[in-house]
């Protein structure tokens, strides 16, 4: 495998389509849901919460993007191989490659349990994940200009919905805010951490680097996405909790879908029901780019076609998330993978990026006093 | 030829799996609005007021009542007297009579938030008198005692002075401890059904009652928009202060003076002035325009505005006053002083019993500005 | 008949299967004419052909005979079977005896329509002319609009046993090159049997054929095909076909009419916006009512409920059956419109609508409120000013109505993602086809979707612009005179 990779002309992309990628990658069925877990620990502070946890984003992000800036044209597979070897690299890759895995099928299973909650209680599940995964295939045999397409069009579903939520301002407490920082610091940063599981995915950037066709305005479009997904969740979480009773907001499951209860226009009620399943589209676009991330793993490391890898993924994940059935585990899966995103998308990319620091100082240092000796 | 396999593929998902349960509109019996009773023996009367379409039956809107335990229980008995099978999701009126709070009933009604066919624009209103009554009297001009009731509290909670009370209100108020609940409370009289007052509550025992004109000031001071055909009666004794007298164009011997006024816009601000002895100062901005005096008025003359403002301002305080005064007397924080008090208080940890407690014993005090706008059509 | 004559006829006689319509003149005795009857322009074949050969003088060569022929369009050749396929599409083959090879000469006139009023695409106003079948007389009206020597014209022949013959317009200036390339390589490697319209040709040179949308238009309007061209467009003018291929287009390309450039920028807009409001109401429109009316009645607001229940109340049918049925009876009388005579299908339309309409309220197949919404959606359809997308969007809605009646909001989302990832991976000509959705341009969005008028629109302006300035010179003109005053 090669450390540098530069992908033919007509697969690249622009830089500002980084931004609709990142928003969607971060915004997906947990925005329906991650209220309530920040406000467990952080109460009414929670959105101090979300802004510090945002900020961590901003600061792991510019640490990526710095990091692959380093190397010209790679993504993470390439730089594992380059900074652990051979089979640490690929050990390495594996984990990325089965933390995908996971986080596919459970934002699946994410998704289909709100659909089986608020409209269709005895849907099958295996037919919405059946039906999911054929989209998943479709759109990913389309390539990479196909997933940001879709990517492009939930941002538009994100942006609508997001207006939707003016409706429950009419019935904001404000004073709910207040006082500020009641919650002592140690909560309000138990809050951020809990805010990584609904942050993370940011960190495919370090697949999409080489793919970009600017690659010098990558940092730009990159903190402009995660500043947008910060301004969404923020909203949210200030309205849900202006919105809310404390103990409204402990007790329900999706507050976001809940607060969409409350709108009432003359010609549609309960658009709840609109949002719910408008939100395939952006459900969709995390799975898609999730499975390439997978595929691409494949295709970089032992040069599988990733068609027909696309496949087998996914009816490897249908299968995993077919797996769990109650709502109680589904939520033990979700913690499971909320541990593990904080440690794959937060701590581990900024642990990596200052090893790569070190690694390229030595080998400068190395390469000048080779050539200081040779002279 | 993949798009061809594909939906090919989807037409046979759909085959298999084409058995999920329909919920075909005219197939189902429409929950509009639902009114409990409750019963010494802590059960309900439970009186549904639905609409179901029959073939060649005109009348679509039937009212059925049943006796039940929960009101799941009152689900399941209801569908098996109706033809369809009962749908929630339609559902606008909560009614509930006044024994449901003296009997300590009342979490009935928050289990409906649970279900998600709910919408939490539901309105909930209490009847004075028995909801079965209200709900099951043959009316000669109500099609649908649903829709009638819905649209009468809809409008009055949207443009009058009956507050806002949504069923997400209604839970919400319940929850926090630094607020009480006011519901509007309505009456059937003869053939007509009105709404009457509100009923003020502590906890969840209805306390006192409110009169539309205190429904306004509720509302004003909460912070919702309120339209109010405000209607006052000035003594002329009362009116030397003010300077008022002067202008009255003709004395025809009558020893009080009516004043109505319509509100274009109203303002209420709450300052919380001492944070240890509980002080409270509120005070209401009103736009108006004069609607009606019922002597001739010189508003042309100098000061005659000023002093009618004068005027008003203070009989206005004085009511503001009385109804700040009733509300700390029943102890019913409705406008949500606790919950200002604990959004500036920092650590407060306000529990239940202690703001209950402090709020008889502390002191609010009210005033009302003015500004006369217009004053009609006429001088 | 000379002998030579007599030797000619026999050779071609077997070249073309012993065919009848061959005629051969002898003119003298060592000159033969030979044309296909019908095919030719009698006039022009007897005046500066026949009449002028020279029965008595002696001619050393084919050279020599050419000086007699008043007619410009004449090539030589050498074998007559080379000549055969052009004897066959009309031209006259001159052959002298003793000489290598024959001439052969331009009297084609393949009988066909003056232009006339466009049909399928009619507007009203702009120029109202349509192309015609024949090629030659098309191109004429298109270099009527376009006088330049950048218009390109390149014949290209595709490999069909009709052996039809095409020509590709493009302009030179316009980047249109790697379209050309593409129609190119295409025409060279693929094959059809039985390639006449230019529908099939349009196939033929589509990216994929199993795509649910046209990824090229047909036209009849030289002032389209005029407009496509400068924009950079390439057309394709099939022989015997009075319309053209315009290509790649877009899929918002499809939403647009000439119409909207000849009208103000207001109304432009406005009927644009319209048409896109249209789209959506006709592909979603009765697809919301099925998933509405089946599984959620929760959507509903109260208004609307009661008058909704009384018009179900007497359908026995699901709703899915029920729009089912009327959105097919809809596409009946359209196909029925439209293969009868254009007054007998007028009379079909109103009996159809209004007779089947009202009856099948009345006997209780469809409720009142969905057979207003079927025919909205149609109406919705037929705005589209390319046919065959209006067809394509007709035919989209069934599969979105079944999935509607079996999983309600889901299933719509369902099908709209599947169409949405259909509409991305689609090309025409290699271009993306949602250009400039995505990739998203914003000056492709401002031009396509928003301006209307050529002097704001992104075209070469300079003759508009010379003697008129923008706002923003004048103001800026304005503030610097008043500084200079000072």
């Amino acid at each position: 495998m090669d450390i540098r990779y530069t992908p033919r002309k007509n697969f690249q992309f622009h830089a500002f389509l980084l931004f609709f990628v990142i928003c969607n990658v971060q915004i997906g069925v947990g925005v329906f849901s991650y209220e309530r877990y920040i406000y467990q620990v952080s109460g009414h502070d929670a959105w101090i919460s979300v802004v510090l946890a945002g900020l961590i984003t901003h600061l792991t992000v510019w640490l990526i993007v710095r990091m692959l800036e380093r190397y010209g044209s790679t993504d993470l597979y390439g730089i594992h191989y380059d900074v652990f070897g051979k089979l640490a690299g690929t050990l390495l890759n594996c984990l990325y490659m089965l933390y995908y895995l996971c986080v596919t099928a459970i934002m699946m299973r994410n998704y289909v349990e709100v659909i089986q909650v608020w409209i269709f209680p005895d849907l099958p599940a295996w037919l919405v994940i059946v039906l999911l995964s054929l989209l998943t295939i479709y759109a990913g045999y389309g390539g990479i200009r196909v997933i940001i397409g879709m990517c492009v069009l939930g941002f538009i579903v994100i942006l609508f919905t997001a207006f939707l939520f003016y409706s429950p301002l009419k019935y904001a407490i404000w004073t709910q805010l207040l006082p500020v920082m009641e919650t002592d610091a140690w909560h309000v940063m138990n809050g951020a951490v809990r805010m990584g599981f609904s942050l993370s995915g940011f960190e495919l950037i370090l697949l999409l680097y080489p793919f970009i066709r600017n690659k010098e305005r990558t940092m730009l479009h990159t903190q402009l996405g995660v500043a947008c997904s910060n301004v969404i969740y923020l909203v949210t979480m200030i309205i849900s909790i202006v919105y809310f009773s404390p103990s409204q907001l402990l007790r329900s499951i999706w507050p976001s879908i809940n607060m969409l209860k409350i709108i009432k226009y003359p010609y549609l009620e309960r658009l709840e029901f609109i949002v719910v399943s408008v939100w395939m589209l952006v459900a969709l676009t995390g799975l898609l780019l999730n499975t390439w991330a997978i595929t691409r793993g494949f295709k970089r490391m032992w040069n599988w076609n990733q068609k027909t890898m696309l496949v087998i993924v996914s009816i490897i994940t249908v299968a995993l998330s077919l797996s769990f059935e109650a709502h109680s585990q589904i939520a033990q899966m979700n913690k499971w993978i909320g541990k593990w995103n904080v440690a794959l998308s937060f701590v581990y990319p900024m642990l990596l990026s200052c090893i790569v620091a070190i690694v390229f100082a030595f080998r400068r240092r190395k390469a000048s006093s080779k050539g200081e000796g040779s002279r | 030829m993949k798009g061809l396999r594909f939906i090919s593929v989807f037409v046979i998902l759909l085959l298999l799996s084409g058995c999920l349960k329909t919920n075909v509109l005219e197939r189902l019996s429409i929950l509009v609005a639902i009114g409990y009773d409750a019963k010494e023996d802590n059960t309900f009367k439970v009186t549904a007021a639905l609409m179901e379409s029959q073939p060649d039956v005109k009348d679509m809107n039937r009212t059925v009542s049943v006796d039940a335990a929960t009101s799941k229980g009152a689900r399941r008995k209801m569908n098996e007297m109706l033809p369809h099978e009962i749908a929630n999701g339609q559902l606008r009126v909560i009614l509930l009579d006044r024994n449901i709070f003296r009997l300590k009933m009342l979490n009935e009604v928050d289990v409906l938030s649970r279900d998600p066919a709910f919408g939490d624009m539901v309105m909930v209103a209490i009847v004075d008198g028995s909801v079965q009554d209200l709900l099951t009297y043959p009316y000669k001009n109500k099609s649908n005692i649903g829709v009638t009731v819905n649209s009468l509290l809809d409008h009055n909670m949207k443009w009058n002075w009956g507050p806002l009370m949504t069923l997400h209100e209604f839970t919400h108020s319940r929850d926090i401890h630094t607020k009480e609940l006011a519901i509007p409370m309505m009456k059937r009289e003869g053939e007509e059904i009105a709404l009457k007052g509100v009923a003020l509550l502590h906890g969840d025992h209805i306390v006192g009652e409110a009169t539309p004109r205190e429904g306004y000031f509720l509302k004003t001071m909460k912070g919702e928009k309120t339209s109010f055909l405000y209607e006052t009666v000035i003594k002329k004794s009362a009116m030397q202060a003010s300077g008022m007298a002067q202008f009255l164009a003709m004395n025809d011997g009558k020893d009080e003076v009516k004043v109505v006024f319509h509100v274009i816009q109203s303002k209420g601000t709450i300052k919380l002035l001492d944070s240890q002895n509980i002080k409270f100062d509120v005070n209401l901005h009103i736009d108006m325009d004069i609607q009606e005096i019922s002597e001739r008025y010189s508003f042309e003359k100098t000061g005659a505005v000023e002093a009618l403002k004068r005027q008003l301002s203070k009989e206005l305080t004085a009511h503001l006053q009385q109804f700040l005064d009733k509300l700390r007397k029943v102890n019913s924080d409705c406008v949500g002083f606790g919950e200002k008090y604990r959004s500036l208080v920092p650590h407060t940890k306000l529990e239940n019993e202690k703001w209950r407690e402090a709020f008889p014993k502390s002191s609010i005090q009210g005033r009302v500005d003015i500004d006369i706008i217009r004053t009609g059509t006429i001088e | 008949m000379s002998v030579y004559s007599e030797q000619i006829q026999n050779q071609l006689k077997k070249l073309i299967h012993h065919s009848d319509g061959l005629v051969v003149k002898a003119i003298g005795k060592r000159i033969a004419v030979c044309y296909m009857t019908g095919m030719i322009d009698t006039a022009q074949l007897n005046l500066n052909l026949l009449g002028r050969l020279p029965v008595k003088e002696h001619i050393e060569s084919l050279d020599k005979l050419l000086d007699y022929i008043a007619i410009g369009d004449c090539q030589r050749f050498e074998q007559l079977t080379d000549a055969v396929d052009k004897l066959i599409s009309g031209f006259a083959i001159v052959t002298l005896e003793g000489a290598n090879g024959g001439l052969l000469v331009n009297v084609v006139n393949i009988p066909s329509r003056s232009p006339g009023n466009a049909e399928t695409e009619s507007t009203i106003y702009g120029p109202m002319i349509a192309f015609t079948e024949s090629m030659e007389n098309n191109i004429a009206l298109l270099r009527s609009y376009i006088t330049s020597t950048d218009f390109m014209q390149e014949a290209i022949q595709v490999d069909s046993e009709t052996g039809t013959l095409a020509n590709m317009l493009y302009m030179k200036e316009e980047d249109a090159s790697p379209f050309v390339e593409i129609i190119r390589k295409r025409i060279r490697k693929r094959k059809m049997k039985g390639l006449i319209g230019s529908p099939l040709f349009l196939q033929l040179l589509a990216d994929n054929k199993y795509s649910l949308f046209p990824e090229m238009s047909l036209s009849e309007r030289p002032d389209r095909t005029a407009q496509a061209l400068l924009e950079g467009k390439v057309v394709v003018m099939v022989e015997g076909n009075s319309q053209v291929i315009i290509g790649p287009n877009a899929f918002i390309d499809f939403f647009h009419s000439v119409e909207d450039r000849y009208s103000t920028w207001g109304i432009g807009m406005f009927t644009r916006f319209l048409r896109t409001f249209a789209l959506v109401l006709s592909i979603f429109l009765t697809p919301m009512y099925v998933a509405a009316l089946t599984f959620h009645y929760e959507m509903i607001p109260m208004p609307l409920l009661e008058p909704l229940i009384i018009s179900r109340s007497r359908v026995p049918f699901p709703p899915l059956i029920e729009a089912l049925v009327m959105e097919i009876s809809i596409e009946l009388l359209r196909e029925a419109g439209a293969r009868l005579p254009t007054k007998v299908g007028q009379t079909m339309g109103i009996v159809g609508g209004i007779v089947i309409g009202q009856a099948a309220v009345q006997a209780g197949f469809t409720s009142n409120t969905l057979i207003m919404l079927v025919a909205l959606s149609a109406l919705g359809s037929f705005t589209t000013p390319n046919y065959m997308m209006g067809s394509s969007i007709r035919l989209i809605r069934f599969p979105m109505l079944i999935a509607a009646g079996f999983l309600g909001l889901i299933g719509i989302a369902f099908f709209t993602a599947f169409l949405c990832i259909h509409l991305l991976r689609m090309t025409s000509y290699g271009k993306p086809y949602m250009y400039p959705m995505y990739p998203p341009n914003k000056k492709g969005l401002i031009d396509t979707m928003l301006m209307t008028v050529p002097s704001l629109f992104s075209y070469k302006t300079d003759l508009a612009s010379s003697n008129i300035r923008g706002w923003k010179t004048r103001l800026s003109r304005w503030f610097t005179s008043d500084s200079e005053a000072e």
